[in-house]
């Protein structure tokens, strides 16, 4: 039966050879993995962090190498998970400040330990028999945990640790307000003495680097986060460094158990996973197209990611009108324009040609091609690989047939699948969005529902009429100071970030003297309403005192909602998620 | 014109508290007539008098009081029991001592913690009631900086550490220790100007030091027990290329100053206890191109207390992190360069 190659499932249900065949090293963020640095890695789900913690994870990477130890390189990563079921006991945040810090603190220190183990049995191999007993006696000195003698070491030790997992449920179970565990384990106890040992014991491990890889950080309760915050400030071996992964919005503070803070550049660095996807040329256009052709290559597919998403030849044909005709205009509007005058008005303008060029009752445009659906991904691989999983899916069905090699989606499946997608998208906002999204009361939905949608008409109504910046699908709030009700806006806002339908980045603006948030829709709502999801480089100045107006009453946005004497503040349109 | 700072407000809060509405708020009202005169008519004319200096006018004063309440903490500048706090009087010559620590620049920079009394007189006055205050306040700036009559460094050594001022005590060892530490700290791009750099250069002498703060930020991070200090560097220098010699002097300054700071932290916990928390200083060196970051895989630099029972050897930041030795960072730089193009 053919396989479906745009497979868009959480990467932590990867297999290892799936690992290998679909991961595309992005090196951008590939070198801070590698890096003996502190770094927190940030983007909203299925912007790749699981893919990218796990595939430089040891087993991975011993996978990826064949079985070769020898071509692994120095950085031994750990994949540590953070939504596990160990981890996930809410049980110590119900005791006293002191046990609770000490119970969440072994609890993490047993995760840690158990990845460890696992990770370490892919190349148990390496370690030389008498290393072996040398380095089980001297762990179960560290430890103080008998490990079992019928497996090698790590497995003996990954046993243990599960061990330790039950013993202090145990104690937790026992529901005393000030239970105490005697054997409880810290980081600088037992984590650092096993890499430790590990690295001066083990020829296998000298000069190499553990690199602890935690992902989902933002399922830490807040004790854990400040444990593990303590050791990220607490390090200074060049031995052991942390990667953290968590998502944009439901990140964690960086508080530590003493009452600090984290320090940025200092303790770790920052890096945004969020891609520029408005310029071409960016790197996320180039990542999505490396992705694609990737999945197209292990499915033995020939043709190449444009030439398998290919555009509608009407629309094509139509765009090319569309751009003489805006060349037209730009000749009458300029009639002695420099060549970039002429140039910049067709840029600006041919596209939004195209969509006033097509009567009112028309059907919706034949919304195809790879192009497109880069940018109705907005950045996020995922929102790029579902699409393409479900049009690959409508292709075969199409077919009839099981074992059949799809050589291209036709552009109207394309259409097809996206309309379908983004109605479904429109009618989940509408209809079931405060069932799936934490914190989100019925009349939060339906709020958020009304900005989106006058929003769209607001978009709508720039496509049609608009003089310069038609295309504009990209917006900032002024007028923040001038509301009362700004924390209802706010607290709006970040439910439809938190449920990924809306996405922001801050960048400096023109005037250089403060950040501002742009914010962007989910673009694939915008092809049940007929707007160009491809957007151009200019934002759409909105006050707040509309948007909320909009949201709590439905209250169309004025066309002169956009405050034009704040466009000043507004950079040229930044790369957007640099 | 500069609103009162967080330390200033928690030092009148003392002063009423312990002498009462009446005497508390005319002493507080000496002070605020100080702090006018010198905000006004003293401080912002430093830079006339000595061009080449960073700045040493009114933001650096705020910024030296600001340090001071981050240092202490809040607690500690509220409290009742001296093993925890500074009392009313340590509070009040604290600020007063801030406030004019620099006010001898006006007069040239040699010398300048002693050239105290003319600005002293013009601010707070020439009375006779004010020879105690004088007394105790000149040693106190004295100590700030510089060598004592003996030629030692240890000028808070020779300070009381118990003094009496209007019948209450007062241990000018630890106002000397918080005064010069959080003076030591109050490093950054807010004491130069990029604008004047560049339209109004300063002399190349005073080129590294200009360099130096612009590239410098401090945080004093009490609960964690240590002082941060980062390093950004732009090794273009805003220029189209490295500029090899103006960084090395830069790296050189940077490598004197991050340990001048790490002894000044260690000098400053020894005579005042309210300082023990910071028991180390952190270094960080980030890289950037005309502001693109260079990534160099240099990791911190920790300096701490720890001593360890061998014979003492002068110790080079290079020491502790063999990637910041020039060598070894030129090239680093110049591959991370490479990929960054």
């Amino acid at each position: 039966m053919t396989k479906n190659p745009f497979e868009f499932e959480a990467a932590i249900r990867f297999s290892a050879t799936e690992m290998v065949d679909y991961f595309v090293d992005d090196n951008n963020f590939a070198r801070f993995i590698q890096s003996q640095r502190n770094v927190f890695l940030l983007g909203e789900r299925g912007t790749g962090k699981t893919m990218m913690l796990r595939y430089y994870s040891l087993p991975i990477q011993v996978h990826k190498n064949e079985g070769d130890i020898s071509k692994i390189g120095n950085s031994l990563g750990i994949y540590i998970p953070c939504r596990n079921v160990t981890l996930a006991k809410s049980e110590p945040e119900l005791l006293p400040k002191w046990s609770r810090e000490l119970m969440s603190e072994h609890l993490l220190v047993v995760s840690v330990v158990n990845s460890i183990a696992s990770a370490l049995i892919e190349i148990e191999n390496e370690v030389l028999p008498e290393e072996e007993k040398s380095l089980r006696k001297q762990l179960e000195f560290i430890f103080q945990w008998e490990l079992p003698e019928d497996s090698t070491i790590f497995k003996s030790l990954k046993s243990s640790a599960l061990r330790e997992s039950i013993n202090i449920q145990k104690v937790l179970n026992s529901r005393k307000p000030d239970c105490f565990y005697d054997n409880a384990v810290t980081y600088s106890s037992v984590v650092v003495p096993l890499i430790e040992t590990l690295l001066s014991e083990i020829s296998f491990f000298r000069g190499k680097h553990f690199n602890l890889l935690f992902d989902d950080a933002e399922a830490l309760s807040s004790t854990q986060n400040a444990v593990l915050n303590s050791w990220i400030a607490s390090r200074t071996t060049s031995q052991i460094s942390f990667k953290v992964a968590t998502s944009f919005v439901d990140q964690q503070d960086l508080t530590t158990r003493t009452g600090g803070e984290l320090l940025e550049r200092h303790d770790f660095i920052r890096v945004d996973m969020t891609q520029d996807f408005q310029n071409r040329e960016a790197s996320y256009h180039r990542l999505a197209k490396d992705i694609v052709n990737r999945r197209l290559e292990k499915a033995n597919v020939s043709e190449r990611a444009d030439d398998f998403f290919p555009i509608n030849p009407e629309m094509e044909k139509d765009l090319k009108e569309a751009e003489q005709s805006a060349k037209i205009k730009a000749k009458q509007k300029f009639p002695d324009g420099t060549d970039k005058q002429i140039s910049d008005y067709v840029y600006k303008l041919k596209r939004a040609e195209y969509f006033r060029s097509r009567s009112p009752h028309a059907n919706l445009p034949p919304y195809s091609g790879f192009e497109l659906l880069v940018n109705i991904s907005t950045g996020v691989i995922r929102y790029l690989l579902e699409p393409c999983f479900e049009m690959f899916d409508a292709e075969l069905s199409k077919k009839k047939s099981e074992n059949i090699v799809i050589k291209k989606i036709e552009p109207s499946t394309q259409a097809t699948i996206l309309k379908e997608m983004s109605t479904r998208r429109w009618e989940w906002v509408r209809d079931g969005f405060n069932n799936s999204v934490r914190g989100c009361t019925n009349e939060d939905a339906l709020h958020i529902f009304q900005i989106l949608d006058n929003i769209a008409l607001l978009f709508k109504h720039r496509l049609l009429n608009h003089a310069s910046e038609p295309r504009a699908i990209t917006f900032t709030i002024s007028g923040r100071d001038k509301v009362e009700d700004i924390d209802k806006l706010d607290g709006l806002i970040e439910i439809a970030r938190r449920a990924q339908i809306l996405f922001m980045r801050t960048s400096s603006g023109k005037t250089r003297d403060k950040r501002i948030s742009y914010y962007t829709f989910d673009r694939l709502f915008w092809i049940e309403r007929g707007l160009d999801p491809i957007g151009q480089n200019a934002t759409v100045s909105i006050e707040a005192k509309y948007l909320i107006e909009a949201a709590l009453h439905n209250n169309k946005l004025p066309v002169s909602a956009e405050n034009k004497k704040h466009n000043s503040q507004v950079a040229e349109q930044p790369d957007f998620f640099t | 014109m500069y609103e009162l700072t967080e330390i200033e407000r928690l030092a009148e809060q003392s002063i009423v508290r312990c002498y009462g509405e009446s005497e508390g708020k005319a002493l507080w009202g000496g002070y605020s007539n100080a702090r006018e005169n010198a905000l006004k008519d003293i401080l912002p004319f430093i830079s006339q008098e000595e061009k080449e200096l960073t700045d040493h006018g009114p933001r650096h004063i705020i910024n030296v009081l600001e340090n001071a309440v981050k240092l202490l903490g809040q607690d500690a500048c509220i409290g009742t029991d001296s093993k925890t706090a500074l009392n009313a009087n340590e509070m009040y010559f604290l600020v007063l001592a801030i406030l004019l620590h620099d006010a001898g620049n006006i007069f040239g920079r040699v010398n300048h913690n002693t050239k105290l009394e003319e600005a002293y007189e013009h601010c707070r006055g020439a009375g006779v009631d004010l020879a105690r205050e004088r007394r105790l306040l000149y040693p106190i700036i004295k100590a700030h900086c510089g060598k004592t009559a003996s030629g030692s460094k240890d000028t808070i050594g020779v300070l009381s550490k118990s003094n009496s001022f209007k019948s209450h005590m007062l241990d000018s060892q630890r106002v000397a220790s918080i005064l010069r530490f959080a003076d030591e700290l109050a490093e950054g791009p807010q004491r130069t100007s990029a604008f004047m750099k560049e339209h109004f250069p300063p002399v190349d002498e005073s080129r590294p030091y200009h360099d130096y703060a612009e590239v410098t930020e401090i945080t004093i991070d009490r609960n964690n027990s240590r002082i941060v200090v980062t390093y950004d560097i732009d090794i273009f220098f805003s220029g189209s290329e490295i500029d090899e010699e103006r960084l090395k002097e830069l790296l050189d300054l940077c490598e004197v100053r991050a340990i001048k700071l790490d002894l000044e932290r260690k000098y400053a916990r020894h005579y005042c206890s309210l300082l023990r928390p910071f028991k180390q200083t952190e270094i960080s060196f980030h890289f950037n191109c005309n502001g693109t970051p260079l990534e160099t895989n240099i990791l911190r630099i920790v300096l701490d207390d720890l001593v360890l029972p061998e014979p003492k050897k002068e110790e080079k930041l290079s020491d502790k992190n063999a990637e910041l030795s020039y060598e070894n960072l030129i090239s680093t730089l110049k591959e991370s360069l490479k990929q960054c193009v």
